[in-house]
C-alpha cells in the first residue's frame, strides 16, 4: 500500500519519498525508514507521493524532523497535492520547518544562509 | 472353526489369546483417554474465552471430575488473597445438583500451607449422597508471585483412586486457574478504569450564556477501546467573557485519552481573562512539551468570547486545528483562517490571535477532524467542501439546526462506515438587544435547550423532527 523509495543524490542530499496514503495502517514502515536517515545532514522528505497524511502519519513526520534537527541535521518537506498542502497548513507545520514544492526548490532551500533557522517565527 | 483350533491347542493359543485381548482394552482404554483429553482441550479452550470467574471455576471444577474420574470435585477460595474471588464451588458425579461438602477438615493444609495433599482412609468428608469419601487430593492454586488464592480439590468413595496422573492433572487444572484469576482481574480493571476516565473526557453539558446559543454533536469513536480523541469544553473565565476551546489529541487508546484530560482541564486551569488565547496556548504547549510525547500531538483551538451590545466579539488562536467557519445572517459562509502550529511536539512557538466579530444571528461553526476525513464507502472524503455545503444549506438555522445539519450531512456521507470520533460546536449570536419584541428562544426555533448535554450517546438518534414538533407545540 505505501511504498518508501530512499535515494543518496550526488549533490549530497537524502530522499526519502513515501507513495501511497500515510495513515496508522502504514505509518510503522514510514516512521522506520525516517529512523534509518535520521543521521543525514540534509535530509528531503518528498511527500508529493502521498495524497492523504492522518495524524499517525503526522506524529510520524514530527518525530523524524525532530530526530534528524536533534542529530544536528536538517529536513525540508516537499508538498505540493492540495490536500496535503492543506494539512501541513492548518496544523501549522509550515511554521516549524521549510516546505517547498518541488525536490529542486528544497535542495535550494538548504542553500539558503538561514537554511538550518527553518522556524520563521516573528 | 479357528476359536476351536486356539481353544485345543492348549497353553501357548490361549495365553496368545489373553494378550490379545488385554491389548485391546488396553486400546479401547487409550482410546478413552484420548477422547477424554480431546474433550478437555476444547473445553480449555472454550473456556480460556470466558470472562466470568464464576463459570471459569465451574468449568475447572467439571473438568477435574471428568478427567481424574474422582466422584467429587471443588473449588474452595483462600482467605485475605486481596482479590474477589468466585466462592465455595463443588461438582459430584452423576448429580444435576451441586452437592453440600460438610467440611473439609484436615484438607485446610492445602490452603495453610501451599502444599498438595493426599489423604486416604479417613471419612473427611461426605457428598450429598451421603456416601462416605475415602480418598482426598488437594491442591494449590497460585497467583504468579506464589501467593495462595484457594485450592482444588477430588475426591473418591474408593480408597487409593488417585494415582501421581491424577493429581498431577488436578496441578495443571490449579496452574490454569489461578493464571485465569490474575488475567481476569487485571481485565476488570482496567476495564473500570478505561470507563472511569471516559466519564472525565466526555464533552460537559455547555452552560446557558445570555445573546448566545450554543448546541454541540458529539460522537464518541465505535469501540470502547478506542477512548480519546475529540474534546470541547465552553466556560467562564470573567465577567461576560467566555472560554471556549476545541481540540484533538492524536491517537486512540489509554495514553491518547490521559492526553485528552491534561488538554482538557489544563486549558480550564489556566484560562482566565487576564491571559490572552494565545499565552494559554503557549502554556499548553509548554506542559504538553515537557510530557516528551514523542510522536504524539494535540490540536486545539481556543477562544475567548465575549458578548458586547449587539455583537459578539471572539478572539482567537489555534494550535493546529481545522479552521473554524462563519456562517453569516446574510447567507455567506467563510473560512476563518487561524494560523498555528499544533500542540506537544515543538519549543517555544507562537499563536498570532484573530479577531472575529459575529453580527446579529452570525454564527461561528468549529469541528475535529472526523468530520473532514469522514470517508464515503469510494474512500472520498467530506472534506471542508462538504462542511461548507452543509453550512449554507443551513443557513439562516438555528445553533442545533446547524449543528444537526452537518452531522447528518456527514452520516449520508459515510453510508453507515463511521469510524472515527467527531464534534461539531456551534456558536451564535442570538441578539438580545435586537429589539423586535421577540423571545429569542422562539427566534431560535427548532433547537433544542442550549445546555442540554448531547454527551456519549449516539447522537445521530435525535430525531430534529421531533425536537421540533415540541418547540412549535
Amino acid at each position: 500500500m505505501l511504498k518508501i523509495e530512499t535515494e543518496q543524490t550526488d549533490d549530497g542530499f537524502t530522499i526519502c519519498r513515501p507513495v501511497g496514503e500515510l495513515d496508522a495502517f502504514t505509518v510503522s514502515q514510514f516512521r522506520q525508514s525516517l529512523a534509518e536517515l535520521a543521521s543525514q545532514s540534509r535530509l528531503v522528505i518528498d511527500m508529493s507521493g502521498v495524497p492523504f497524511v492522518d495524524s499517525a502519519g503526522l506524529g510520524a513526520l514530527i518525530g523524524g524532523i525532530r530526530r534528524a534537527r536533534e542529530l544536528g541535521g536538517d529536513v525540508v518537506v516537499v508538498v505540493n497535492r492540495p490536500g496535503l498542502v492543506r494539512t501541513l497548513r492548518t496544523t501549522g507545520f509550515d511554521r516549524i520547518v521549510a516546505m517547498t514544492e518541488t525536490v529542486d526548490a528544497a535542495k535550494q532551500a538548504f542553500e539558503k544562509p538561514e537554511g538550518e533557522g527553518t522556524t520563521t517565527e516573528s | 472353526m479357528t476359536t476351536g483350533a486356539f481353544g485345543s491347542s492348549g497353553g501357548a493359543a490361549s495365553e496368545l489369546w489373553d494378550r490379545l485381548q488385554a491389548a485391546e482394552e488396553a486400546a479401547l482404554q487409550l482410546r478413552a483417554r484420548r477422547d477424554l483429553l480431546l474433550e478437555a482441550l476444547l473445553w480449555l479452550c472454550a473456556s480460556s474465552a470466558r470472562l466470568d470467574l464464576a463459570q471459569v471455576v465451574k468449568d475447572v471444577v467439571g473438568m477435574a471430575l471428568s478427567l481424574t474420574g474422582a466422584d467429587v470435585a471443588a473449588w474452595a477460595p483462600g482467605e485475605e488473597t486481596g482479590m474477589d474471588l468466585p466462592p465455595f464451588a463443588s461438582e459430584e458425579k452423576g448429580l444435576e445438583t451441586s452437592p453440600v461438602v460438610d467440611d473439609l477438615p484436615r484438607l485446610a493444609d492445602v490452603l495453610w500451607r501451599g502444599t498438595t495433599v493426599q489423604l486416604e482412609g479417613d471419612v473427611a468428608a461426605r457428598g450429598s449422597t451421603g456416601i462416605s469419601l475415602r480418598t482426598w487430593a488437594g491442591v494449590p492454586v497460585r497467583a504468579r508471585d506464589g501467593g495462595i488464592l484457594g485450592a482444588l480439590f477430588i475426591g473418591g468413595h474408593q480408597p487409593g483412586l488417585f494415582g501421581t496422573q491424577e493429581v498431577e492433572l488436578v496441578q495443571g487444572l490449579a496452574t490454569y486457574l489461578g493464571a485465569k484469576f490474575e488475567t481476569l482481574t487485571l481485565f476488570r480493571e482496567r476495564a473500570h478504569v478505561a470507563g472511569a476516565l471516559q466519564q472525565t473526557l466526555l464533552p460537559p453539558p455547555l452552560p446557558e450564556i445570555p445573546g448566545l446559543e450554543v448546541a454541540a454533536r458529539y460522537r464518541p469513536a465505535k469501540a470502547v477501546a478506542r477512548v480519546g480523541g475529540d474534546f470541547y469544553d465552553l466556560f467562564e473565565v470573567g465577567e461576560a467573557t467566555w472560554g471556549f476551546i476545541v481540540g484533538d489529541v492524536s491517537g486512540v487508546g489509554p495514553e491518547a485519552a490521559a492526553l485528552t484530560g491534561v488538554a482538557r482541564y489544563g486549558a480550564r486551569a489556566v484560562a482566565s481573562a487576564d491571559h490572552s488565547p494565545s499565552e494559554l496556548l503557549q502554556q499548553l504547549n509548554d506542559t504538553l512539551v515537557r510530557l516528551r510525547l514523542r510522536e504524539k500531538f494535540c490540536t486545539a483551538l481556543y477562544a475567548h468570547v465575549r458578548p458586547d451590545g449587539r455583537e459578539v466579539k471572539v478572539v482567537m488562536a489555534n494550535g493546529g486545528h481545522p479552521y473554524p467557519f462563519v456562517s453569516r445572517a446574510n447567507g455567506n459562509v467563510e473560512e476563518v483562517q487561524v494560523e498555528g502550529t499544533l500542540l506537544g511536539a515543538f519549543e517555544q512557538l507562537s499563536f498570532p490571535e484573530r479577531e472575529l466579530v459575529l453580527g446579529p444571528g452570525d454564527l461561528m461553526v468549529c469541528y475535529t477532524d472526523g468530520i473532514m476525513e469522514a470517508r464515503d464507502p469510494d474512500g472520498n472524503f467530506f472534506g471542508t467542501e462538504g462542511l461548507e455545503r452543509a453550512l449554507r444549506a443551513s443557513a439562516g438555522a438555528s445553533a442545533g439546526e446547524v449543528a444537526r445539519t452537518v452531522e447528518r450531512a456527514v452520516l449520508q456521507h459515510e453510508r453507515g462506515g463511521a469510524r472515527d470520533d467527531m464534534a461539531v460546536i456551534v456558536i451564535r449570536n442570538l441578539d438580545l438587544l435586537s429589539g423586535n419584541g421577540q423571545d429569542p428562544r422562539e427566534q431560535a426555533e427548532g433547537s433544542p435547550e442550549p445546555s442540554q448535554p448531547y454527551g456519549s450517546e449516539p447522537v445521530f438518534e435525535r430525531e430534529p423532527g421531533q425536537v421540533q414538533e415540541a418547540s412549535g407545540a
